[in-house]
């Protein structure tokens, strides 16, 4: 069991990613909402929730922006790919001996993320602290029926078509980890992106084969 | 040889029997000792008991522990390279703030010595007051921010003394130097109080009977009357400020986050967190705890016993 980001296609997304920085200067910690309202950057990425944030925070922009998918790249077809990474929660139940224990807490998982549920959740937590707190929930059919408009509803659920989630392993968090620190060192040292890139994955790697080894799982 | 033992015997029996006895005649003394006792076991002998047992075994938090004997120590300092970087920094955080921290807190207290009372009291509060200002130091995370708006980015892009915003608590040259900064800006703690105290209750009449006998300036009096008046509040700071130098880990993890980047602001204590609460790996973290503990009993004794010749 390897990490992929050194494939050929990891080290070229890499390349990718850090000439953004390195070449253009895109700034790298920016505060998206601010330098939004000012007008410093018209067009950004971030998480669908910022809608909330700026249609309350910013109401003297209002009727002069919108949000639209992610900038896709072309796929050899014609067709534009908008894959997009998401994080989403979930509710885990640890297993006893006892029947009765298990039964309760499986009953109630599955009213808690029952649509009703969580459609009734988020209303209530809409009309007590606004619009701002409008509630990203994971059900998409109670997306459907939470307070968003017919056109921003369709944006929705068109991108959330073509998001990935990420396949969670023993060890998994070095990746993200040392991703990190991948990046960090090329962007601030300047340094080679396919060296940095093989070298934390190697160190990635090693992780995984300890975690894997001590859940007693296979390793290859 | 047998009567010789037969008499040691006898003669340990009767002590440990007299001893028994003794205690029982002096029963309420225990007794008033017993809430503070009940108190220091529960939070301090069981906590350290308990971490060192856990340290001998594989402990995830859902099953049980498992006796893995030394095994966590021979992987602590033989395989991680980790720990090696985080005893490295902790070491260098130590020894430049530990020191550094303890003669400013002596030098200021000395200082504000002289001045009238009101003005003295307003310094101690001016001084003391980043310690008890609870996690006052987060302010630090935005000046250092590697915004091109933060404080310190806009103020030197502003007068053009760099041409991009500096990555203070994310690139991995600059993170220690700022850890380090923000911890001697909080390092006045208590030790700078009791100097502040101890400098007050020094005996007038020894500065006169110094001045008799020879003594011409300020830094021999300093050395030869302040300095062994206030023993007891020189090894009060000492063991304070060894103290909190190995255990600092609040003002890494708020700073430079967690993980820092390439480990560079790792701290033991840090080391602790992320083998305890990300990765439930308690008997590893519990083998770095008793580590810890082992060498900050050690520097201790180390710099007891150098204090003790101080001003002789």
């Amino acid at each position: 069991m390897k990490t992929l980001i050194d494939s050929e296609s990891g080290v070229k997304a890499f390349k990718q990613y850090t000439s953004l920085y390195n070449d253009y200067g895109l700034p790298t910690v920016y505060d998206f909402v601010s330098r939004f309202r000012s007008g410093e950057m018209p067009i950004g990425v971030a998480n669908y929730s910022t809608y909330n944030t700026l249609m309350v925070s910013a109401p003297e922009i209002r009727g002069l922006w919108d949000f639209t998918l992610f900038p896709g790249t072309e796929k050899a077809d014609g067709t534009v790919d908008h894959s997009v990474h998401a994080q989403g929660l979930c509710c885990m139940m640890i297993a006893t001996d006892n029947e009765q224990v298990k039964q309760n807490a499986w009953e109630f998982m599955k009213w808690w993320v029952s649509a009703d549920t969580q459609v009734r959740f988020g209303r209530e937590i809409e009309s007590i602290l606004g619009s701002s707190a409008r509630y990203t929930t994971a059900n998409t059919e109670a997306l459907r029926q939470l307070a968003w408009s017919a056109d921003q509803l369709e944006v929705l659920e068109t991108q959330m078509a073509q998001t990935v989630g990420f396949r969670e392993i023993a060890g998994g968090y070095s990746t993200t980890r040392h991703m990190t620190n991948a990046i960090r060192r090329v962007i601030n040292s300047k340094e080679d992106a396919r060296e940095t890139l093989l070298t934390y994955a190697r160190t990635i790697n090693e992780e995984i084969r300890v975690k894997r080894r001590e859940f007693n799982l296979p390793v290859e | 040889m047998k009567s010789f033992f037969g008499r040691y015997l006898t003669m340990k029996r009767e002590k440990i029997k007299y001893g028994f006895h003794r205690a029982w005649k002096m029963r309420t003394c225990y007794l008033f000792l017993l809430p503070y006792a009940a108190l220091f076991i529960t939070f301090f002998i069981l906590p350290i008991a308990t971490s060192i047992y856990y340290s001998f075994t594989y402990y995830n938090i859902l099953e049980a522990p498992r006796f893995v004997g030394l095994q966590n120590y021979i992987n602590l300092i033989l395989q991680d390279e980790v720990f090696l970087t985080s005893v490295k920094n902790t070491f260098v955080i130590a020894v430049i703030t530990g020191p550094v921290g303890y003669i400013l807190s002596f030098l200021f207290a000395w200082f504000i010595n002289e001045l009238p009372r009101w003005l003295r009291t307003i310094a101690v509060v001016v001084f003391y007051a980043p310690s008890i200002a609870g996690n006052a130091f987060y302010i630090f995370s935005i000046i250092f921010r590697a915004d091109a708006y933060g404080y310190l980015n806009s103020f030197l892009l502003q007068f053009g003394l760099i041409d991009a915003p500096l990555q203070w608590l994310l690139d991995p040259k600059y993170i220690l130097g700022v850890v380090i900064v923000v911890i001697l800006w909080m390092s006045m703690g208590t030790g700078f109080l009791s100097f502040v105290a101890g400098l007050q209750g020094v005996d007038r009449s020894m500065y006169e009977a110094g001045y008799v006998d020879g003594i011409r300036n300020r830094w021999q009096e300093l050395y030869y009357i302040t300095l062994p008046s206030m023993k007891p509040m020189l090894l009060f700071g000492a063991v304070m400020s060894i103290t909190t130098a190995f255990n600092v880990c609040d003002v890494p993890r708020a700073l430079a986050g967690y993980p820092s980047t390439d480990y560079a602001a790792r701290t033991i204590v840090t080391h602790l967190f992320d083998y305890g609460f990300s990765r439930f790996e308690m008997g590893y973290a519990s083998a770095i705890a008793t580590v810890l503990f082992l060498v900050m009993i050690l520097c201790n004794k180390v710099i007891q016993s150098v204090l003790r010749k101080v001003g002789t």
